[in-house]
């Protein structure tokens, strides 16, 4: 057993915490796992891509602002519109809201970092190499030039026959990386990373915001990718899923980009949200009123948000009945967003409001966003969509939407929370003229939009006849436009003098609740020297010497033990400690990872099949090493944390942070490979051009043998984790390896099954049959790499009969292979029945 | 599992009833469509699709309905103020907005032009 010693004067408990804690400087930097770094990274990277977003709009404003401008050609202005919409959407508002997050959501709950450090610091890598491929592809004049939501056909090759489409296919699943790995990270760490005593109805809302933002982010992605993914094998290899004449159907990639799009919306506006509602009770100097009703607004919110993507799509052709069912939906999302407003408006005049200049942006934000919200209504509509279908009126609603929604809120996030970044106050602030010109300059722009639409102007034309009398509104609208940059560029001069020249103010300066104000600012590697125990939704309020007590070393882990990293891990609803996390320091490996992926991607750009293969191959070993020095070789039992408690490490607990990992991540999968599934059936059911001139004859040997060895793998991993298994190591390793023979017999099969399918180029039966083979068959591949692993880690000594982490993880995958692969194979079998004559 | 674990989980169950439900009634229309269900009649003039559609319906109020009554059981049984309660006062007000949903889009369900 450990024993560890508390700490009670605060600058040694500080200079022993920090050595263990602290990135490395200089090149050292590149090694940083640290949530705050990473998220200071997120945020600032976001904002340069923001930087660049908003010039592309200038540019899109200068060509719009007269008749007939020659200022860009139509080619150039494709590109510029596009990379607008992406760079904002994908490059932007998603990796702004896994930055802020990072940095606050440990702060809050009251843990040291996020549940996997490593992970957000390749996610950031991932987010900003991919991101860089689609702006050097912009500077070389190749940049995506159909839309952001990059529709078929005029996507697939041959309508947009040069690189412009892979690149934002490959730029753009790259970044998503990084939003499906900061959900994992997110929802893991609210679960179990909170301080003590803090159960889930006494968590900021802010956490209640993020948990189901990553859900959505969770299920909301994998749809894309599996489009892209898709669209991209259709353009490289020509597999027709959105070829009309051999199979396939445009419309499935609206089904798929939209299942993601619309949910993208709310998974933008709920994080700006939880902004709101952990901002504004600060400012009205009282708790908000309706804690319970906005969680239960928060959550219905996101599930509708899921039923709405159709109505997108209503002018396709689809029949009364399910334009009716979308149109019901798209109206309903507006009750609990309202409920969130008057929640807001409540708190507001039951406090005693204070108008200082992040209010000043959070009454923007009232006025912005439920004048989007209106507009919102109007578009869920039917006929009123089909007249303004691809209208300015959509560009001017979608924008009320998000800059009121996302921008606004951010802004007022920025003034609020830089004190904690920077531990400064600004002098003297340019903020409120910054906040009335982009406020100004926002309206002139968009408001206007609003008549120019409903006078006929079409989106992504570059230019329109003067007989239209659209001129005078194009013009103050780009007008608008540039005050509304000018109030920008102000504010980045004013947060640049605030770094810069502010001075030091005390502890809290907002004299808020949250437990984020507890911790020095700017804050220490490690956040709280000690961590509290919380039994209340304002910690802060309720115990104002908590800050110095927790400095002093008075709450838990108040102390280094062994030269670790450690944080608390809690029951996931009570709040009760239940184990020590430890936590990984400085490396390079998210680095190598990350340009391992980045070799796999551009070579998949450009067609250097070879090249992707090692790289694929390269990003997976790497991954692998992340586990190297992780663990224990012998048991070590419940560990001191303080006040005479004592709790078993994470990887003793049997619930730790990595399993619920991978349970979370399989329902991402899952999600996946449901998308794959549902595109399948689409096609097998609504497309033209079916039945195939020939089906699949299924071999029952092969089918056989891969559902048999899928099975087996899955029973015999769930044998070696059996107490009767565990604690022997020679039964234990003798099933691993029956695991990965299994998986070795099953991805023999599939391989076999594959060469059945007829040929994938000519119909989309063939090209749906072999990909969800393929997906299968990875997994299949991935789970012998599971069982090789476990194999290992056992004969090291990392496994015991509490130390069963690894293979437990093991298991589920080998579980959920077994699941999905047994669909795949009644799913092959449904679509040859489909198809027949 | 306990009481807690359970009243978090059945957040999420309410309105996963109403995304079953809602992505069920939009498939099956779309596939009933596709194989002119919509013709064969059944009982009179209720065709064999909007026979489909009314009965995904009912399964699904069904079952919103079963556990709404049963969020409110659980919410009798737990102490007011405490985390239990909390949880299970949620989930029982999540399962009514999810019914309060499932009505609003069944509303469309009588419509006659369900294939055009």
């Amino acid at each position: 057993m450990s024993e560890a010693v508390p700490i009670q004067d605060p600058i040694r408990l500080h200079k022993a915490l920090d050595a263990v804690w602290r990135t490395p400087p200089g090149v050292g930097r590149l090694s940083a796992v640290n949530h705050t770094i990473v998220g200071r990274r997120f945020i600032v990277t976001a904002f340069v891509f923001f930087g660049i977003g908003g010039l592309l709009a200038m540019l899109i404003r200068a060509q719009l602002a007269t008749p007939r401008g020659v200022f860009l050609g139509p080619e150039i202005y494709n590109q510029v519109f596009t990379m607008h919409g992406t760079v904002m959407m994908f490059l932007f508002a998603i990796p702004l809201i896994e930055g802020v997050t990072f940095y606050l959501l440990p702060k809050m709950l009251g843990a040291r970092d996020m549940a996997f450090p490593r992970l957000s610091a390749y996610g950031y890598w991932c987010y900003l190499f991919g991101g860089a491929i689609l702006i050097v592809g912009m500077v070389l004049g190749v940049a995506p030039n159909a839309g952001w939501f990059m529709y078929t056909p005029l996507t697939s090759r041959p309508f947009t026959p040069g690189i412009n489409s892979d690149l934002w296919l490959i730029g753009v699943t790259f970044v998503e990386i990084s939003a499906l790995s900061a959900a994992v990270e997110i929802i893991v760490s609210v679960l179990k990373l909170r301080a003590p005593g803090m159960s889930l109805d006494k968590m900021p809302l802010f956490a209640w915001y993020m948990l189901v933002t990553a859900f959505m982010m969770l299920f909301g992605f994998p749809p894309l990718i599996v489009g892209s993914v898709l669209l991209e094998v259709e353009r490289a290899f020509g597999l027709p899923f959105f070829d009309p004449n051999r199979g396939g159907d445009p419309i499935l990639w609206q089904h798929l980009f939209w299942l993601f799009g619309h949910p993208e919306v709310y998974i933008i506006f709920l994080p700006a949200a939880g902004v709101v509602s952990t901002i504004l009770p600060v400012f009205a100097r009282r708790e908000i009123i309706g804690y319970l009703a906005i969680v239960v607004s928060i959550v219905a919110l996101a599930f509708l948000s899921f039923g709405l993507w159709v109505h997108h799509m209503f002018t396709v052709g689809i029949p009364h009945l399910a334009l009716a069912f979308f149109s019901a939906a798209s109206t309903a999302v507006a009750i609990p967003t309202a409920v969130q407003i008057f929640a807001w408006i409540g708190t507001l005049f039951a406090g005693r409001p204070q108008l200082r200049l992040p209010m000043l942006y959070i009454l923007g934000f009232f006025f912005i966003f439920v004048t989007g919200g209106l507009t919102g209504v109007m578009v869920a509509i039917v006929p009123f969509n089909w007249q303004v279908h691809d209208t300015h009126f959509v560009v001017a609603h979608l924008h009320y939407v998000l800059v009121g929604g996302f921008v606004f809120p951010m802004l007022a996030a920025t003034h609020y929370w830089l004190p904690h970044f920077t531990g400064r106050v600004p002098r003297v602030s340019l903020g409120v003229a910054a906040f009335w010109l982009i406020f100004v300059g926002f309206n002139l722009t968009f408001l206007i939009m609003h008549a120019t639409g409903l006078l006929g102007m079409t989106r992504r034309i570059y230019t329109y006849d003067p007989a239209n009398g659209w001129e005078w509104l194009n013009l103050v609208s780009s007008i608008g436009s540039f005050v509304m940059a000018i109030g920008l560029a102000l504010f980045t001069v004013d947060v640049a003098l605030q770094i810069r020249f502010g001075r030091r103010p005390g502890r809290n300066p907002w004299r808020a609740g949250t437990l984020e104000w507890a911790t020095g600012t700017p804050p220490p590697s490690y956040n709280f020297a000690s961590i509290p125990v919380v039994d209340t939704r304002s910690p802060l309020k309720q115990s104002t010497g908590l800050a110095v007590a927790l400095a002093q070393g008075r709450g838990y882990l108040g102390f280094v033990r062994d030269g670790r990293l450690e944080t608390l891990g809690v029951e996931v609803t009570s709040g009760q400690v239940e184990q020590v996390v430890r936590l990984p320091g400085p490396t390079y490996l998210p680095l190598v990872s990350a340009v391992a992926t980045a070799v796999f991607f551009l070579a998949v750009l450009f067609q250097v099949y070879v090249v992707a293969v090692i790289g694929f191959v390269a990003t997976i070993g790497t991954l692998l090493l992340w586990t190297r020095g992780h663990g224990d070789h012998a048991d070590r039992g419940a560990m001191p944390i303080g006040h005479g408690k004592y709790v078993p490490s994470h990887g003793e607990s049997g619930s730790s942070p990595s399993q619920w990992a991978m349970w979370i991540a399989l329902f991402g999968d899952a999600t996946a490979f449901g998308s794959l599934a549902f595109g399948s059936l689409y096609l097998a059911i609504v497309a033209p051009n079916w039945p195939p001139p020939q089906l699949a004859q299924w071999n029952l040997l092969l089918s056989g043998s891969a559902a048999a060895g899928l099975v087996l793998a899955a029973i015999a991993a769930g044998r070696s984790v059996s107490p009767t298994v565990l604690p022997h190591a020679a039964k234990r390793k003798r099933w691993l390896f029956v695991t990965a023979g299994a998986h070795s017999m099953a991805l023999a099969a599939l391989v076999g099954m594959a060469f059945g399918v007829p040929a994938p180029t000519e119909h989309a039966y063939g090209a749906a049959a072999l990909v969800v083979l393929c997906y299968v068959a990875l997994h299949v591949a991935l789970g012998a790499v599971f069982a090789l692993y476990g194999l290992w880690r056992s004969r090291r000594g990392f496994v015991s009969l509490v130390r069963s982490s690894d293979l437990m993880i093991g298991r589920a995958w080998h579980a959920f292979t077994a699941a999905i692969g047994v669909v795949t194979l009644l799913l092959l079998h449904a679509m040859s029945w489909t198809a027949s004559p | 599992m306990t009481s807690k674990q359970q009243g978090f989980l059945f957040m999420a169950l309410g309105f996963g009833i109403w995304i079953a439900g809602f992505s069920l009634l939009y498939a099956v229309q779309a596939t009933g469509c596709e194989f002119a269900w919509q013709q064969v009649r059944l009982l009179g003039s209720i065709s064999s699709l909007h026979a489909a559609l009314y009965g995904l319906f009912a399964a699904h109020m069904a079952g919103l309905l079963w556990l709404l009554a049963h969020c409110r059981r659980k919410l009798a049984t737990t102490e007011n103020g405490t985390s239990d309660a909390f949880l299970w006062r949620a989930s029982a007000c999540l399962t009514l907005a999810a019914i309060a949903a499932l009505v609003w889009i069944g509303m469309a369900l009588p419509l006659p032009s369900v294939c055009r």
